[in-house]
């Protein structure tokens, strides 16, 4: 620190000029190096011809190639690229054959699949029943059958390839959304899978999709990915950078910087500011139903545990401004355990309205009328504004007389606690998740006593939720379920918030952006002319 | 007593004692930090149920538990460790399937890349300032200056960080703020190394600068003549640089252990950003693993510094004991 | 010792009246300017801090009452400043109090006795120098979880051994002293010793260090919150403010100067006052290099 001087008037200015000379030829010389060795950095690069799609999402998949260790998000947004599954989600979240041409119904046990011919793995070998039948096989193996994609598609008992391109699959109980499921079951190689293991096989996978990768962390800490030489579906543009960035502050100062042409992700507030750069932003439609689960079975001497308490909790809750004021519209309230578009959805229930003197009058009824304490266990940075949101769902509810703590964990924890359902709180995070296959079955299936350790489990519910399962008529099944989606929606088992569906951005560079089951299919995506 | 050469008096079974003695510490101290890293992690998650996923059933939970081998006794779990770990086996990487050590040990070469630009910025920062600073320290620029090098010392690292990819990147876009494929983009991340750990070196320089040139054979040099410059150069500067080692030592250290920070903020892919994604996981062999070669990184960049400087310090070949 | 050629005409009118140095004379006055917000927090907050407008999402500087804005959930930043500087100063306090405490007591344990205490003692310290400092935050808090005793134990855990390190040195050198030894053969216990002899020599060194190893400790406070390995998520603290800020840089630049503003403020203040103890140790013949 520099120490008080007194100036000496009589030597200021001699004094001055022997200080500043000096350090005015230090700095001239030091100046002229710097210059030397960096001038060459400070032009601008010239712009190169594009050929690298750049996209950043949350992570690359925590398995890498194996696309047997987890379904939908991240995994999917590069498993997608590389694999394709017998079937796929559109734009509108309809099924269609992707390795398959076409399926029906023998029996209803018994599914004939149709497959696509001429289809080739990245390293020219073919794709066929046979192949196909060999992975069904491996899911069902020991091995296979305690990976997650295994578990989903434990309704399999049997499958055999009838003739070059044809598969029959055999279910233990009608499976209405067989298809829907088969989605998720990525088509490796099988011979390769069995040789090397999946361990190995993950490093380097082989798959049909349209991309292959080079490698999973290059210079720029991107994967990288090149096309598919033998791709039934060959992309347009030929190499492909994902970025994983977790946080989502460098998600956006790397898109709003211009280095990446995609972004996932990204929030409300930022939509404004990304239009003006010249982006285009897209929302998500398919969705899912975000809000904070309540742990009846764990808790059964909790206030919650109460149908009308969580109804109340569900009127005491001023959605509608949760959806105006902190996503600015982005995301609707939620009405029900699906969103619209979902296979189940049943347009006629409304959102809970916002009511906190009824919410108070029913407190009074189950016998809280001066309220209670609970708390909730959430994951933040799942979604984004949630931290916001949680806050206003705080102060909402204290507004009732709830004063509810919010622990906020990491991912591994709350896991740890949903998968035992051992929760230490009344109350924790959880979405309603219909995808990977678009049916409201799937995340009803969870928030009911068929989850094995249930936080909420409703026998008289459980006939009917076996039947939607199992009823193969689509007109009837849809009855069940919009019947289904009532009760659930009475029972309250979630506080039901927004209907979240995840913001895009993509630079006016690119055309032929889209999104199928959250996910875009870069194959589609090409530079536009103008540049 | 066979000299080695000129330069050094250190008879050649003494360097080899030395050797051995801190390789001696350096198993040591892995071995106490492996130790430590086992109970501890143990004792931190249940990792299976991250691979396990949502709905998973007691059947799956149990046998993931077999296949990794976490339901023996801990005893008997720690032995297997130890032994594993003798053989440089650190197991596999709960997340990716990968060989814990092979995958630490590919994300090196950038650590080691980026803390190379940092020290090279820093001391190409330190040296010249901190010697300017030395030169005159009563007068006001240097004053001043010293102001603002004690100002920029309070200034956390990340901040600056922040503040220049806010600034550079996303609104005036010069420059890239993801990886290390061009040479711009070695750019922000260096300075911001920089700006963090050079103010306390320029202090430290100075400091010694300042002292060094007011020793008797400095004013006797110049009273004959020596002009300033060179007496600066030749002889301040390497004395101070001596003393600073110490300090350059436990920088470069932290700079090994992976600036977590900065690779997090530039997705710099090094031990650090490795590091942090493993602590969200709880990626036991992983964990372990980046524990043990940051310990042996740390241990190599010490040995060699302060084997550098006993080698050009004559006076410190005089204390060898 | 001190060199009045060197230095030409300066003004120590008044060091040399107070025998204080003036950086620890504005240092302290500075630094106090913090505790009385903190003490009398209540009375400066406008707003309060955990609970926000959501209509006044991010307003800027100076509008509607607001001193220095509201955050993403309408939360006054002003008041949440003073609300975090509290907890931020007392981790570090208390982080700085376990360190000190811990390592002296090594370190003079490790002086005083010669044999195997000592090496086994040296050991240890260089074992916890060498452990990296990241890998000890990850492990507290995933075994205790985040909050203000886990972030104390996490960067005492850290910190210790630099104590022990210089307190075992100085004593080493201390103990050598000739006052020293003359008590020694005096027959002076070896209590006395300690109390009347090195304690107070060590006083100089470690009181700048103390000054200095508070400064990093706020430091460190904010990275690990900034990792998310610190302060619990609802405390405003300064490094849970930066954090938070990140998202908005964009939006609302001055979520991330003020708390930037403010660590820099606080580490400033305790770094003049660390320089002004030992300056003055300077004058009375001592170098203290930290």
């Amino acid at each position: 620190m520099p120490q008080v001087m007194c100036p000496s008037t009589k030597l200021i200015k001699h004094a001055l000029w022997k200080q500043y000379g000096d350090t005015y030829r230090f700095f001239k010389r030091s100046l002229g190096v710097f210059l030397l060795l960096t001038h060459h950095l400070l032009v601008p690069a010239q712009a190169a011809e594009r050929q690298t799609l750049r996209m950043g999402i949350t992570s690359l998949p925590p398995t890498y190639g194996n696309p047997y260790g987890a379904t939908g998000l991240p995994g999917a947004l590069t498993w997608q690229q590389i694999y394709d599954g017998l079937t796929e989600l559109d734009e509108n979240g309809h099924v269609r054959g992707a390795l398959s041409t076409g399926w029906e119904l023998v029996d209803p046990f018994t599914w004939r699949f149709h497959l696509r011919k001429n289809v080739h793995y990245s390293n020219g070998m073919p794709f066929d029943a046979r192949k196909a039948k060999a992975v069904f096989d491996w899911l069902q193996s020991d091995v296979g059958r305690i990976t997650i994609v295994g578990n989903e598609i434990k309704v399999i008992d049997k499958v055999t390839a009838s003739g070059e391109y044809e598969l029959v699959i055999h279910t233990r109980q009608p499976d209405p959304i067989l298809p829907n499921r088969l989605g998720i079951v990525m088509m490796v190689e099988p011979g390769i899978w069995r040789d090397e293991g999946p361990g190995a096989y993950s490093r380097k996978p082989v798959g049909t999709g349209s991309y292959v990768i080079d490698t999973w962390q290059n210079m720029n800490g991107a994967a990288k990915l090149v096309a598919n030489p033998y791709a039934w579906r060959p992309p347009h543009i030929p190499v492909v950078e994902i970025f994983p960035l977790n946080d989502h502050a460098s998600r956006f100062q790397a898109a709003i910087s211009r280095q990446l042409d995609l972004a996932q992700s990204i929030r409300p507030e930022e939509i404004d500011i990304f239009k003006k750069r010249g982006f285009d932003v897209y929302v998500d439609q398919t969705k899912q139903i975000i809000g904070l689960a309540f742990d009846v079975v764990g808790h059964p001497n909790s206030p919650i545990s109460d149908k009308r308490v969580r109804q109340a909790l569900n009127y005491a809750v001023d959605k509608r401004a949760i959806s105006k004021f902190i996503t600015y519209g982005t995301h609707p309230p939620a009405s029900q355990g699906a969103a619209p578009g979902v296979f189940g959805y049943n347009n006629s229930l409304s959102p809970y309205p916002y009511d906190p003197e009824k919410a108070r009058d029913l407190l009074v009824e189950a016998g809280y009328p001066d309220g209670f304490s609970m708390s909730a266990t959430v994951v933040i940075g799942t979604y984004a504004n949630d931290v916001e949101i949680y806050q206003k769902v705080q102060q909402d509810l204290a507004a009732i007389n709830v004063s509810i703590t919010i622990h906020s964990t990491i991912f591994s924890d709350w896991i740890q606690q949903y998968i035992k359902g051992k929760w230490q709180t009344e109350a924790f995070s959880l979405a309603w998740n219909a995808t990977p296959y678009n049916d409201a079955i799937r995340p009803m299936e969870y928030f009911s006593c068929k989850k094995s350790r249930p936080f909420f489990c409703k026998k008289s519910m459980m006939k009917e939720l076996d039947r939607a399962a199992t009823e193969l008529d689509p007109k009837k099944r849809e009855q069940i379920l919009f019947d289904l989606q009532r009760k659930f929606h009475e029972e309250a088992p979630q506080l039901f918030l927004l209907e979240y569906g995840h913001i895009w951005v993509a630079s006016q560079e690119i055309t032929g952006f889209s999104l199928r089951d959250r996910v875009p299919p870069l194959n589609e995506i090409q530079f536009s002319e103008k540049q | 007593m066979k000299e080695i050469s000129q330069f050094s008096k250190i008879p050649y079974w003494q360097i080899l004692e030395r050797i051995t003695k801190s390789l001696g510490n350096l198993i040591i101290l892995l071995f106490g930090i492996t130790t430590f890293m086992f109970f501890a992690l143990r004792m931190a998650g249940d990792p299976i149920t991250v691979l396990a996923g949502e709905n998973a059933s007691v059947e799956l939970i149990a046998e993931i538990n077999k296949q990794y081998g976490f339901d023996q006794p801990l005893i008997v779990q720690y032995q297997f460790y130890i032994l594993n770990i003798l053989r440089l086996d650190f197991g596999v990487s709960l997340s990716t399937g990968q060989p814990a050590l092979t995958y630490v040990l590919s994300q090196v070469p950038a650590t080691l890349l980026l803390a190379f630009l940092g020290m090279s910025v820093t001391l190409a920062i330190s040296v010249p300032v901190g010697a300017w600073l030395g030169m005159k320290p009563d007068a006001l620029s240097r004053r001043l200056a010293s102001g603002i090098v004690f100002f920029m010392q309070g200034l956390p690292g990340f901040v600056t960080a922040l503040l220049l990819i806010q600034v550079f990147v996303v609104q005036l876009m010069w420059f890239p703020s993801l990886g290390y494929s061009q040479v711009k983009a070695w750019i922000l991340p260096s300075i911001s190394l920089a700006s963090f750990l050079a103010p306390k070196l320029v202090r430290m320089i100075s400091a010694n600068v300042s002292e060094a040139m007011r020793e008797e054979y400095i004013r006797t040099a110049r009273s004959i003549g020596a002009s300033e410059w060179s007496l600066l150069w030749r002889e301040a500067v390497p004395n101070a640089m001596l003393g600073a080692v110490a300090l350059i030592g436990t920088q470069f250290a932290f700079l090994f252990a992976g600036a977590v920070i900065i690779e997090v903020l530039f997705l710099w892919p090094g031990i650090g950003l490795l590091l942090f994604r493993s602590a969200q996981t709880l990626d036991f062999p992983v964990l372990q693993a980046i524990a043990f070669v940051i310990a042996i990184l740390v241990f190599i960049v010490n040995s060699l510094i302060n084997a550098t400087f006993s080698f050009l310090d004559p006076r410190l070949q005089r204390n060898t004991s | 010792m001190t060199d009045k050629n060197v230095t030409h005409k300066s003004c120590y009118k008044w060091r040399s009246h107070f025998g204080v140095s003036i950086e620890l004379v504005i240092g302290t006055i500075l630094f106090s300017l913090v505790i009385i917000l903190i003490i009398y927090r209540t009375k400066f907050q406008t707003y309060d801090p955990y609970i926000g407008n959501l209509m006044d999402r991010f307003e800027p500087m100076g509008k509607n009452g607001h001193l220095l804005g509201t955050d993403n959930l309408g939360r006054d930043l002003w008041s949440r400043l003073l609300e975090g500087m509290r907890w931020s100063i007392s981790a570090a306090t208390m982080a700085t109090m376990t360190a000190f405490l811990t390592g002296s007591l090594v370190g003079l344990i490790a002086a005083q006795n010669n044999g195997w205490i000592r090496t086994a003692l040296n050991q240890v310290v260089d074992m916890a120098l060498a452990f990296p400092h990241l890998i000890i935050a990850i492990i507290v808090v995933a075994v205790i979880g985040r909050g203000f005793w886990p972030l104390t134990l996490t960067l005492g855990l850290v910190s210790w051994p630099i104590f022990a390190r210089v307190v075992y040195a100085e004593s080493l050198s201390l103990f050598e002293r000739d006052y020293v030894i003359a008590s020694r053969t005096f027959g002076a216990s070896r209590w006395s010793i300690l109390i009347g002899h090195i304690v107070p020599g060590l006083r100089p060194t470690l009181s700048v260090m103390l000054a200095f190893h508070f400064a990093d400790m706020l430091v460190a406070e904010s990275a690990l919150s900034f990792l998310g390995l610190g302060a619990p998520l609802g405390v405003p603290t300064w490094g849970n403010l930066l954090q938070q800020s990140r998202d908005y840089l964009f939006i609302a630049p001055w979520l991330m100067v003020v708390p930037a503003a403010g660590i820099i403020y606080a580490v400033f203040t305790v770094n003049l006052i660390g320089d002004g103890i030992a300056a003055q140790a300077r004058r009375h013949g001592r170098r203290i290099d930290v």
